[in-house]
């Protein structure tokens, strides 16, 4: 193509209409839309993001500090170096009736269970 | 305004250039009142700027419908944008930058564009200007057929007068690219017009 060409292709270009009139009017659309009562805008990313930090930092700090908690309950038993420790949730934590026979009854069970065991069982179990 | 239409004077340039302030000085205080939530402010400047944003839709889209849409969804965008025009462009500008925005997104989310060629054959009249000798007819159809990259940018450079700055501004290319666009659509044009047996 040639540069006088080329030249009238574009002002032949320039020329072309810029404004063209809708066939109908767009407005009335427009206006319905722009009037409408406005939608509740969904929460932008960044704010579901900060949320869900909130959520989960304020949930690590409560058990944070529940677990930090000092607890009275003093080692359970202690028994050829097995420590039974109170339950990590919670330092008032008090356990019912019920709850410490069931445990007193497991505790001597495995009391007697070690006593007949061979020496190098015994070892291995308490390892474990 | 009255004493513009009474001068006697055979220099229109100040005439326009005068009226044209004026047109400014409205379209400020329109602009004014619609960032004060005035949808009756806002409809002047909707009158006053929907045939060029409509025009432009429609060379970009080659479509009808499609360009009405776009035309409806730019107002709304630009309403609800209102708010953040600094006034650091034209209004015009800004608003067919909200347009060229909203035509490339619908183009991105849906497929019609893989259509547009024959829905712009069957529906799209072309737009002409009153001296058209036949010949911008032409050229205005074989403007609406060509590919999507080469007739953005020969639609807001070529046709809407935006440099290659502010094309590839609004188009999200790099300068080059819109360049090279043009070069492509230059080219392009030619060919398919000597084809039709007008010459450029």
């Amino acid at each position: 193509m040639n540069t006088e060409a080329d030249d009238k292709l574009m002002a032949d270009a320039a020329r072309l209409a810029k404004a063209v009139a809708p066939e109908r009017d767009l407005w009335p659309a427009i206006e319905a839309s722009i009037n409408a009562p406005r939608e509740r805008q969904p929460m932008p990313w960044y704010a579901q993001a900060a949320a869900v930090l909130l959520l989960v930092g304020g949930s690590s700090a409560v058990t944070y500090i529940v677990t930090k908690q000092e607890t009275n309950v003093s080692p359970v038993a202690t028994n050829g170096g097995l420590v039974l420790e109170s339950a990590s949730w919670g330092g008032e934590y008090e356990m019912s009736v019920d709850y410490k026979l069931a445990r007193r009854g497991l505790r001597e069970q495995l009391a007697e269970e070690l006593e007949r065991m061979l020496p190098e069982a015994r070892v291995e179990v308490e390892q474990n | 305004m009255a004493a513009l239409l009474t001068a006697e004077s055979t220099d229109y340039s100040h005439s326009m250039a005068a009226v044209k302030q004026v047109v400014e000085l409205d379209e400020a205080r329109w602009i004014k009142r619609a960032k004060a939530a005035d949808t009756r402010a806002f409809e002047a400047l909707y009158r006053m700027h929907v045939d060029k944003v409509y025009g432009l839709c429609l060379r970009m889209t080659g479509n009808v419908s499609e360009a009405e849409d776009c035309v409806q969804e730019a107002f709304i965008q630009a309403w609800n944008k209102l708010k953040k025009f600094r006034g650091d462009s034209a209004f015009s500008t800004w608003l067919h930058r909200i347009a060229v925005n909203t035509v490339l997104g619908r183009m991105r989310k849906s497929k019609r564009e893989r259509d547009r060629i024959q829905a712009a054959a069957e529906v799209a009249p072309p737009p002409v200007v009153i001296d058209d000798d036949g010949s911008l007819r032409d050229l205005s159809a074989a403007v609406g057929r060509l590919p999507e990259g080469a007739r953005h940018v020969f639609v807001l450079n070529a046709i809407y007068g935006y440099s290659h700055e502010e094309a590839s501004n609004m188009l999200g290319i790099a300068v080059g690219t819109s360049k090279a666009q043009l070069h492509r659509a230059r080219q392009m044009l030619a060919r398919q017009l000597k084809t039709e047996g007008f010459e450029a």
